[in-house]
């Protein structure tokens, strides 16, 4: 599962935030020369790092970040609005309903092959969280030269303004289709018809096990019978050890009733 | 916004909806013509981990000049050829050949001057993501290479090479598929991000049995690197 860390359930993730800001010193200051990046205890950050910022981020089970991408809303500004707006000839680049992602990176570990699930599950996962809030336009922007593997990302992106010479290249900015026929459409391409995005709720305390949830959710939602059969199995030997509290005779009727069904 | 650079952002912007090669070629020889484009080809140079091996793909060329180039040897010793893996963006012949100031590059310049009538080419590189080395290549005797219509020009040599690739090999159907079942098999599960080991035990044989279906399937894909195989594969359907 792609995690959606918010405002609200961020002190779930402290370390996890941290690692990503890190990648991403790495990946984009370190690897891609993005110099003017500001980057402070070997983490980069930037203005649009607030609290309307959404990050759907994969780990790795050791709990690394394997990819990562920034979503914001753009009413109050966004980087193409506010520093490459002749990037942007159709449409808008800022106003309500238009997100923007920025930030997008995978660690060097999971470039290639390798990478392929965890891409895909997180491109769907954007999709699924701009189609809930309702988005009517989602705007990136990237070189030229990597338009061309954009085509495999299983999103349906156009180009919204003639590209323009930066320092280190030549940028392009982008639009990706985010209606829910859309998102259809990628989860077809990318044959991944369940649920990609988990939000972890607020209320839970901070320590909890946040990738365990995740990993949970993506069994009860989405493992055919025999994984949630092996996963009842798991629930009945805790169950055997954890004494007085707590009934998972509920929970295991439920993933029986789903087993059977 | 000018008709010509409106006209180049439309076609990219309606490229993916085109079902046939002979369309998008035709739209794109139309949206290029105002910039001087009077030949284009999509080339594909080196894959990783293999030899240089120039290959044609589609376009409008000049065939003298191509037989000419080919017979002659010409790709390893252009400054162009070179200069492709050296750099993202988009370069012309005069600014490879400074760079490079070979007799051999001398002599393909003063060449195509004579055999085809052009001396103004833009190479565009082209990066795939299986790590394949390419370009597309425009020229014409009053190519516009002016600053401002570069990148436009850019963008439109990437999507003609990205969609026109996928509609050229597109025809290919599930009985030309070269790879067995259980190479197609293993290479799902590449994809999927599982290691050798892992494979193994989903299909209930050995690593070193997994290892051997994945270079078996990359010999007969033609490819280098099990990226390549996947992605390869992935295009043409048959990793469903």
């Amino acid at each position: 599962m792609i995690h959606l860390i918010t405002a609200e359930n961020r002190h779930l993730y402290g370390p996890q935030i941290e690692a990503m800001h890190r990648a991403r010193a790495e990946y984009f200051v370190g690897g891609r020369g993005w110099t003017a990046l500001r980057v402070e205890n070997g983490q980069e950050r930037d203005a649009y790092d607030d609290d309307r910022a959404l990050y759907l981020v994969g780990f790795e089970t050791s709990g690394e970040v394997a990819a990562s991408v920034r979503l914001r809303p753009s009413d109050d500004g966004s980087v193409l609005s506010d520093i490459f707006p002749h990037l942007v000839a159709e449409g808008e680049s800022r106003g309500p309903g238009i997100y923007e992602m920025t930030r997008y990176f995978g660690s060097r570990a999971r470039r290639g092959a390798s990478g392929f699930a965890v891409r895909s599950a997180l491109h769907v996962a954007t999709l699924e969280a701009v189609v809930e809030r309702g988005a009517g336009r989602l705007l990136g922007f990237t070189d030229v030269a990597a338009l061309t593997l954009l085509r495999y990302t299983g999103w349906r992106v156009r180009p919204v303004g003639l590209p323009a010479d930066y320092e280190e290249g030549t940028a392009v900015a982008f639009e990706v289709g985010c209606a829910p026929a859309d998102l259809a459409e990628t989860r077809a391409r990318l044959q991944l018809a369940g649920r990609q995005l988990f939000e972890a709720p607020a209320w839970l305390p901070e320590g909890s096990d946040v990738l365990a949830l995740a990993d949970a959710t993506n069994v009860i939602l989405n493992a055919p019978a025999t994984g949630r059969r092996k996963a009842m199995t798991t629930v009945r030997e805790v169950e055997a050890s954890w004494q007085p509290q707590g009934d998972l005779q509920a929970l295991i009727a439920r993933m029986g009733e789903r087993v059977a069904a | 916004m000018r008709k010509d650079f409106q006209d180049a952002l439309n076609f990219a912007r309606e490229a993916e909806n085109a079902t046939d090669f002979q369309a998008l070629e035709a739209r794109f020889s139309e949206v290029t013509r105002p910039f001087g484009v009077e030949y284009y080809a999509a080339d594909v140079a080196a894959a990783p981990g293999q030899a240089l091996r120039p290959r044609f793909l589609f376009g409008r060329v000049n065939s003298d000049w191509t037989r000419h180039y080919l017979r002659a040897g010409y790709a390893p010793v252009d400054p162009c050829v070179a200069m492709l893996f050296e750099t993202l963006k988009p370069f012309t012949w005069q600014e490879a050949y400074a760079r490079r100031p070979t007799a051999a590059g001398r002599r393909i310049l003063d060449e195509v001057r004579e055999i085809a009538g052009v001396d103004k080419g833009l190479v565009v590189p082209i990066h795939d993501r299986d790590g394949e080395t390419g370009a597309v290549v425009l020229s014409g005797a009053d190519l516009d290479v002016s600053p401002e219509v570069r990148p436009v020009l850019h963008l439109l040599a990437v999507y003609f090479n990205g969609v026109g690739r996928d509609l050229v090999e597109l025809p290919m159907r599930d009985d030309d598929c070269p790879l067995t079942d259980r190479q197609r098999e293993c290479l799902r599960w590449v994809m999927d991000g599982k290691s050798d080991w892992e494979i193994g035990e989903i299909l209930s044989i050995s690593e070193h049995t997994v290892h051997k279906h994945i270079e078996a399937g990359k010999r007969a894909l033609d490819v280098g690197t099990r990226t390549q195989a996947v992605i390869q594969s992935w295009r043409r359907g048959w990793l469903v």
